[in-house]
């Protein structure tokens, strides 16, 4: 299993690669683009020195980027993107950081409450509430978090000032994940609590608390968890709403920004460190997912328990 | 028959569902017995309730299910009137209950060491988890599983269907209950397996003097196996009473239709399998006579209007048929 | 599965979201051809509060409000309808074609839907804008290409299951030609599910169109849309704070009423009403 996960890290730089190719042809074929020289270095030649193929570009770059960690030069202000990249990454990734954290721990009570309590009062709120906030757009649920903490209740300011107001940009990421988190783990559960080793459990005695929290649990966030790396993405998008209601200075803005003036090398920046964070992330859930689903270990490690197979 | 013998004691059950549909009446009128080191068989065909007979028994039916009426006395308590803590106590240590596919009666994410301990520790959560081990490895053994240690170690799935009904087995009987209900246990499983299953059955009753209530649709089982035998259609007990008297002299016509139907090696095939006629029974809209009538070849005007009383053929043997004259089995 | 119109007209929740979307559809139809003022007018006020002339205000530069909520309302809406409309037309045919085919077709063509649907929805709307031209539109068939997935397995699925069922194969036994039994089974059957997944799509449309006016990307100014609204509006908060309340309960009344829409829909299609 050890070496199944080690291959899967290999793996990253490859499908990051693939990315990155991917959005130079994109580029490439973009008016506006100088195909000639996408991405500028701090050590390139004159300006008058013709420039690189489209394959050595690519190679360049992915060679500057994984070796060096260099992302060449910001197309608007010559600085090292890098440095830039770096932080604001950082900023990104502790706001949806948290906010993963914090979707799983409401979202997945919330599902299983609402499975156990299916049909009845509980179940009917959680399951509007779910839909409705997993279909607001996050600025309009920003809104109102603002309007009611910030304006009428005065707890927090409008802007982030101090740490305690990052509470609300990271709310708004939370609630809408955790309902989309909270729909998936009530399916699972509601899909669980039908299967029959429900009932053979609790006629061995069992208390259906146990049923429920030890066995329905574990067996419900085997999907709840497998859609870690979807709900990761759902946070990375909506923190590009979030960064610009609360003019957070993250990954989501610059991106946007990148995109609308056309700065290819920022454009390019970005879309690598995405694409390696996605990576990363389905490598976790990958590992979640081998933690709550013991069929998976098996199939991954080439041990004692395969003699089993076939047993009478 | 001895009051002392008399383990379980059911006695006029009635149990309905609600469904959009309508109420379905799935058990109308159930009473059977089960005494210390026998096996009770319960026959039907789909429908006729008995596995919810069952359910009902442990306080497992569907949310949508109420028992209306009946007792059902185990050791002097009646099962029926026992809340859900008293029924919890029940579960597992002094009655069992085991179901038809043993690879989906296990949880999947869970060992079956786990799963045992877990089994005993609930019920006596002073014993430590090594004692809970070496019992559950010793409770394996005896189900004859060989290398017990190596499958406390294994997930359900790369176990066999046979190996789980075994574990399922012995889970069940970790605590040592004295009613085991088994709801077609073997049904799932391939021919040489259940016989396996069977012995092992057999073996608990013989030497570890377990009752078994054994629920099944299969005649050739309840032969091997039972000592009593209720036969049921439509929510109903036809016939009530000892294997040889079912066997031999049954009384009620659906049960002999049964028997008739059963296919023999010596048939030669020439005539026609003796099969039911008519339709199987609407348990929404259940007829106003005995539920039987509009199949049986013996029907008559009260059958169809009139539903009937049982009737006592001596020494244990019940039918509740019209047709039945006091100490005579009907005739075709 | 039956279609059970009467049990729709019979449920006051369903019809109340259907009689609001009506009647706020032909508010931002009408209001602006009978306003005094179009969208893009300035006049001298700024920022002026309601009042009997201007009915919500006016804007930062001294635009009617209530006008360009209504036209920014045609725009959002339109695009949230149509998009949601060519996500369920070439999804509900993907779908068909895939059930019906099989084959390597299906694997292929699912394994594309499921490319598709591992991208979020608002990244590959936003790099579909960007490559087919940015403030022209074209982001419509950005939203409605990410809305594509759902309406393909869904409807696939649906085909798999009739199409293996016994009368398909009696009708195909009987000579009929392909294109008569998809037209009369399957999509007679397939439609209703269809037609609730319209609703969830052109709800989730209208987010991701209110979101891509919000960030900037889509319509170009002074062409009002309620996220692009909000997002002029935002700014004021202290002093004009209906300037972005208004949008926003806008989008969120009308993803209520579409989802409720929805629910309706799908209850009058159960013809027995729900689980045991």
């Amino acid at each position: 299993m050890i070496g199944y996960f080690c291959k899967r890290i290999l793996l990253i730089i490859p499908s990051v690669m693939a990315v990155i190719l991917l959005i130079f042809i994109l580029m490439s074929f973009l008016a506006g683009t100088n195909t000639a020289r996408m991405v500028q270095y701090a050590d390139d030649p004159q300006e008058s020195a013709p420039g690189l193929s489209f394959l050595e570009q690519y190679g360049k770059y992915c060679f500057r980027v994984f070796v060096h960690q260099d992302f060449g030069l910001n197309d608007i202000s010559r600085l090292p993107l890098s440095d830039e990249l770096l932080h604001r990454t950082g900023v990104t990734l502790r706001i949806t950081g948290i906010s993963i954290l914090a979707t799983y721990l409401l979202g997945v009570p919330l599902g299983v409450l609402a499975a156990c309590r299916r049909g009845r009062w509980q179940d009917t709120l959680i399951t509007s509430l779910t839909t409705f906030f997993s279909a607001i757009p996050s600025f309009c649920l920003a809104l109102a978090l603002i309007l009611f903490f910030a304006v009428r209740l005065r707890w927090v300011h409008v802007l982030p000032e101090t740490p305690a107001d990052d509470l609300i940009p990271l709310s708004t990421l939370s609630v809408i994940g955790a309902a989309n988190v909270a729909k998936v783990t009530r399916a699972g559960m509601a899909e669980v609590l039908e299967k029959p080793f429900v009932l053979s459990l609790t006629s061995l005695g069992l208390s259906r608390r146990s049923v429920i929290l030890r066995h329905g649990l574990k067996n419900a966030l085997i999907p709840a968890f497998s859609v870690f790396t979807t709900v990761f993405a759902q946070l990375l998008c909506g923190s590009i709403v979030v960064e610009r209601f609360f003019s957070i200075p993250g990954l989501g803005l610059t991106m946007i920004r990148a995109i609308s003036s056309r700065a290819t090398a920022t454009l390019l920046g970005c879309a690598t460190v995405v694409a390696l964070i996605m990576s990363i992330c389905s490598v976790i859930t990958d590992l979640l997912f081998v933690l709550v689903n013991p069929s998976l270990r098996r199939t991954l490690s080439f041990g004692s328990s395969m003699r089993f197979r076939g047993r009478r | 028959m001895n009051g002392q013998d008399i383990l379980l004691d059911v006695t006029g059950l009635r149990l309905s569902f609600r469904t959009p549909r309508g109420t379905v009446q799935a058990v109308s009128n159930a009473s059977f017995q089960v005494l210390r080191g026998e096996v009770t068989g319960i026959v039907g065909e789909s429908g006729s309730g008995k596995s919810v007979t069952a359910c009902a028994l442990l306080g497992l039916l569907a949310r949508n299910g109420t028992v209306e009426a009946g007792t059902a006395l185990f050791d002097g308590r009646d099962l029926l009137a026992l809340g859900e803590k008293d029924l919890r106590k029940l579960r597992g240590s002094e009655i069992s209950m085991i179901f038809q596919d043993p690879m989906t009666a296990l949880d999947p994410v869970f060992t079956i060491g786990s799963f045992l301990t877990e089994v005993l520790r609930s019920h006596d959560p002073a014993v430590s988890r090594r004692e809970a081990w070496s019992r559950s490895v010793q409770m394996l053994a005896g189900m004859g599983i060989r290398d017990p240690e190596d499958v406390m170690h294994c997930y359900p799935d790369s176990l066999s269907g046979g190996m789980c009904q075994r574990v399922m087995i012995a889970a069940a009987l970790l605590c040592g209950p004295k009613l085991l209900i088994a709801d077609e246990p073997t049904t799932a499983l391939d021919v040489t397996i259940q016989e396996e299953i069977l012995s092992l059955l057999q073996q608990l009753k013989e030497e570890n003097g377990m009752s078994i209530l054994f629920i099944t649709h299969d005649f050739g089982v309840v032969a091997r196996l039972c000592d009593r035998v209720a036969v049921m259609y439509g929510g109903f007990v036809m016939e009530y009473g000892s294997v040889e008297q079912i066997f031999y002299d049954a009384a009620h016509p659906y049960t002999q239709a049964l028997l008739r139907a059963i296919p023999r090696p010596e048939d030669d095939g020439a005539e026609p399998m003796a099969a039911l006629q008519g339709d199987p029974i609407d348990l929404i809209h259940l007829p106003e006579g005995c539920v039987f009538a509009p199949r049986c070849s013996l029907c008559c005007e009260d059958c169809l209007h009139i539903r009937p009383a049982a009737a006592d053929l001596g020494s244990g043997h019940v039918a509740v048929c019209h047709r039945i004259r006091e100490g005579g089995a009907a005739h075709v | 599965m039956k279609h059970n119109r009467r049990s729709f007209f019979r449920n006051p929740i369903a019809i109340t979201a259907l009689l609001i979307l009506v009647a706020i559809i032909l508010f931002c139809f009408i209001y602006p051809l009978i306003s005094s003022f179009e969208y893009w007018q300035i006049t001298g006020d700024r920022l002026q509060p309601p009042s009997p002339e201007h009915p919500l205000g006016t804007d930062k530069l001294g635009r009617d409000f209530m006008t360009r909520i209504a036209f920014g309302g045609r725009i959002t809406l339109s695009v949230a309808f149509f998009s949601g409309l060519i996500a369920a037309v070439v999804g509900t045919a993907i779908g068909i074609l895939c059930g019906y085919v099989g084959g390597s077709t299906d694997s292929v063509v699912m394994r594309l839907i499921d490319a598709l649907s591992s991208v979020p929805s608002l990244l590959l709307a936003i790099v579909l804008d960007y490559m087919l031209g940015m403030g022209r539109g074209y982001f419509l068939y950005g939203i409605a290409i990410a809305g594509i997935p759902p309406f393909a397995r869904l409807v696939r699925s649906a085909t798999l299951q009739i199409s293996g069922s016994a009368y398909i194969e009696s009708s195909r036994a009987l000579g009929a030609r392909p294109l008569c039994v998809i037209r009369e089974h399957v999509v007679r059957n397939v439609l209703p599910l269809a037609a609730i997944q319209v609703t969830t799509s052109m709800a989730d449309a209208l987010t991701i169109c209110t979101i891509l006016g919000y960030i900037g990307v889509g319509i170009n100014p002074p062409t009002p849309e309620w996220g692009a609204l909000f997002d002029s509006g935002k700014e004021l908060l202290r002093t004009s704070s209906h300037l972005a309340i208004i949008p926003a309960a806008a989008i969120i009344l009308c993803i209520i009423c579409l989802y409720l829409l929805g629910n309706g829909i799908r209850d009058s299609l159960s013809s027995s009403g729900g689980d045991v």
